[in-house]
C-alpha cells in the first residue's frame, strides 16, 4: 500500500513537472500573441491618431493580458516614475522584469521598438512597429508549432520518466 | 501689477531640464527665478538664464547633446510624433504655456523643413502672466464704434503675448468695462495653456479657448459655435489667418491680435498686414517698446494718430 502511494506521488510530481514545461511553452505563445496584438494597435493609434505614448501605454496595460499586459503596465509605471530616463530605458527595464519567457530573437525585435518609440515621427515609428509585429507573428507561429511538438514530447517524457523512477525504486 | 507666481512658473518650466541642470536653476534665488524670461541651452556651453538684464551663464554647467535630447523628450512627453508639426515651425509649446525654441541641423524635403537632426541649441521661454498689465492701454482702446479691434506690435520677446493675455482676461472679467464673451484661437497653447480642458493661465471667466488647431480654423469654429463678442489670436503669420480675421471683422466681432514689428511702417512693408490695415480692420495699434523690465505702450489709431 505504501509502495503504491509512493509510486502515485512520484507519478504526480513527474506529470506536474511535464505540465509546467508545457505551460511555459503555451504562456510564451500567449505572450507573443498579446504583444503582437498590442503592437498592431499601437501602430494604428500612433499613425492615424498621433496619440501620446503615455496614454497608449496606460491603455495597453489595461487591455492586454498576462506577461504582455504586465510588461506594458511596467513601461507606463517606470516612465511616470523617471521620465528623464526616457521611454527606451523604461521599455528595456520592463522587458527584463516581465518578458522572461521570450527568446533572444524575440527580445531583440522588441528592443528595437523601444529604441524608436517616442523619438521619431509617426511614420518611422509605425514602420518599426509593423516590422516588429510581422516578426513577432512569425515567431509566434514558430512558437505555436514548437509548443505542439514539444508539448507532446514533454507530456510523454514526464509520464515515462515517472514510470521509470517508479520501476527503479520498486 | 502682479507677476503672479512667476518663480513657480519658472520652476515648472525648469522641470523640463535634465536633473543636473534642473537642480542648479531651481537653486537660484527666488527673485532671480521670478525675473527669468528664458533658459538658453547651447551644446558644449554653460546654461544661460535670460533676465531683463541680459544672459547670464550658470557657472559650472555644461550642456551636452544628450541634455538637449532629454529636454525635447520631456517637452513632448516621450511622444515626438505629437509635436512634429511644431518642430517644423521651430518650436514646441509646452504644458503651462511655455515655449521651447529649437535649433539644429535641418532635414529638408521638397524645399520644406521636415525635421531637425542634431539639436544644437534650445531656448525655453517661460510663460509670463502679469495681471493688471492691460490697464496701461485698455482705456485708450475705445473709439466711436466702442471697443476697437487691436493689433499689438513688438519685436520678438517684447511682451505681446503677455499683454494680449491680460487684455483677454480684463475684457472677459469686465475690469473697468462691461464684460465680454471672448473667443481665443490658441494654436500653440501659449495664451491659455489649456490642460485637461481648463486654462492653466488666467484668461478670464467668459473666455472660450479653441486650442491645438490652426488659427484660421480656430477662429472660424469660435465664430460659428461660440457667438463671441471679441476674438483673440496670437502672432498672425499666414494668409489663411488674415482671411479668417477679415471674415470675423465683417461679422462685427472685435479682434485682438499680435504681430512682430516695431512700427506702423513695418506693417506696410508686409503684404500680409497691408490688406488688413488698408481695409481698416484695426482701429487701434499698440506698439510695445522698451528694454529690460521697462515697457512703454504707444496707442495709435489705424492711421498712426496718438490716442
Amino acid at each position: 500500500m505504501l509502495k503504491l502511494l509512493g509510486a502515485l506521488c512520484v507519478m504526480v510530481v513527474s506529470l506536474w513537472c511535464g505540465a509546467q514545461a508545457v505551460g511555459g511553452l503555451r504562456r510564451r505563445v500567449r505572450a507573443l500573441e498579446e504583444l503582437h496584438a498590442g503592437l498592431v494597435w499601437l501602430e494604428e493609434e500612433l499613425t492615424f491618431r498621433l496619440t501620446p505614448l503615455p496614454q497608449l501605454l496606460e491603455r495597453l496595460g489595461q487591455d492586454r493580458r498576462g506577461e504582455a499586459g504586465r510588461f506594458f503596465q511596467e513601461v507606463d509605471r517606470l516612465l511616470r516614475l523617471d521620465p528623464e530616463g526616457g521611454l527606451h530605458q523604461s521599455w528595456r527595464r520592463a522587458m527584463v522584469r516581465h518578458l522572461t519567457l521570450l527568446k533572444a530573437e524575440e527580445r531583440q525585435a522588441l528592443l528595437e521598438v523601444g529604441q524608436t518609440l517616442g523619438r521619431y515621427d509617426a511614420r518611422t515609428q509605425g514602420q518599426t512597429l509593423a516590422r516588429c509585429a510581422r516578426r513577432l507573428a512569425a515567431l509566434r507561429d514558430e512558437a505555436q508549432g514548437e509548443a505542439q511538438r514539444l508539448g507532446k514530447v514533454y507530456t510523454a517524457l514526464s509520464a515515462a520518466g515517472g514510470a521509470m523512477v517508479i520501476l527503479v525504486l520498486i | 501689477m502682479e507677476n503672479a507666481g512667476a518663480a513657480e512658473r519658472f520652476d515648472r518650466a525648469a522641470e523640463l531640464l535634465p536633473g543636473h541642470l534642473r537642480r542648479r536653476v531651481q537653486g537660484l534665488p527666488r527673485e532671480k527665478r521670478a525675473r527669468a524670461e528664458e533658459l538658453r541651452l547651447r551644446r558644449g556651453r554653460p546654461l544661460f538664464v535670460l533676465t531683463p538684464q541680459g544672459e547670464e551663464p550658470l557657472e559650472g554647467t555644461s550642456v551636452t547633446a544628450q541634455d538637449l535630447e532629454t529636454v525635447l523628450e520631456l517637452a513632448s512627453a516621450s511622444s515626438v510624433h505629437t509635436v512634429m508639426e511644431q518642430i517644423r515651425h521651430g518650436f514646441v509649446s509646452v504644458p503651462g504655456g511655455h515655449r521651447l525654441g529649437l535649433c539644429g541641423t535641418g532635414v529638408v524635403e521638397g524645399g520644406q523643413l521636415v525635421n531637425l537632426r542634431e539639436l544644437s541649441s534650445l531656448s525655453l521661454r517661460v510663460a509670463r502672466e502679469i495681471r493688471g498689465l492691460a490697464r496701461a492701454v485698455l482705456p485708450r482702446l475705445w473709439g466711436e464704434r466702442g471697443l476697437e479691434s487691436v493689433l499689438i506690435l513688438s519685436p520678438p520677446g517684447g511682451g505681446k503675448t503677455t499683454l494680449l493675455r491680460d487684455l483677454i482676461r480684463a475684457l472677459s472679467a469686465g475690469e473697468d468695462c462691461p464684460p465680454r464673451r471672448v473667443g481665443v484661437a490658441d494654436e500653440r497653447g501659449e495664451l491659455a495653456a489649456v490642460a485637461g480642458g481648463e486654462p492653466a493661465l488666467d484668461v478670464g471667466p467668459r473666455t472660450d479657448v479653441m486650442s491645438g488647431c490652426p488659427k484660421d480654423i480656430g477662429l472660424m469654429t469660435l465664430l460659428r459655435g461660440m457667438n463671441p463678442q471679441v476674438l483673440a489670436v496670437d502672432e498672425v503669420t499666414a494668409p489663411e489667418d488674415v482671411s479668417a480675421m477679415l471674415q470675423a471683422a465683417g461679422c462685427g466681432v472685435t479682434l485682438l491680435a499680435t504681430a512682430h514689428g516695431g512700427t506702423l511702417r513695418d506693417l506696410d512693408r508686409r503684404p500680409l498686414y497691408r490688406e488688413l490695415m488698408a481695409r481698416g480692420v484695426f482701429g487701434r495699434l499698440v506698439v510695445i517698446r522698451g528694454t529690460g523690465e521697462e515697457r512703454r505702450y504707444t496707442v495709435t489709431d489705424g492711421e498712426g494718430r496718438p490716442c
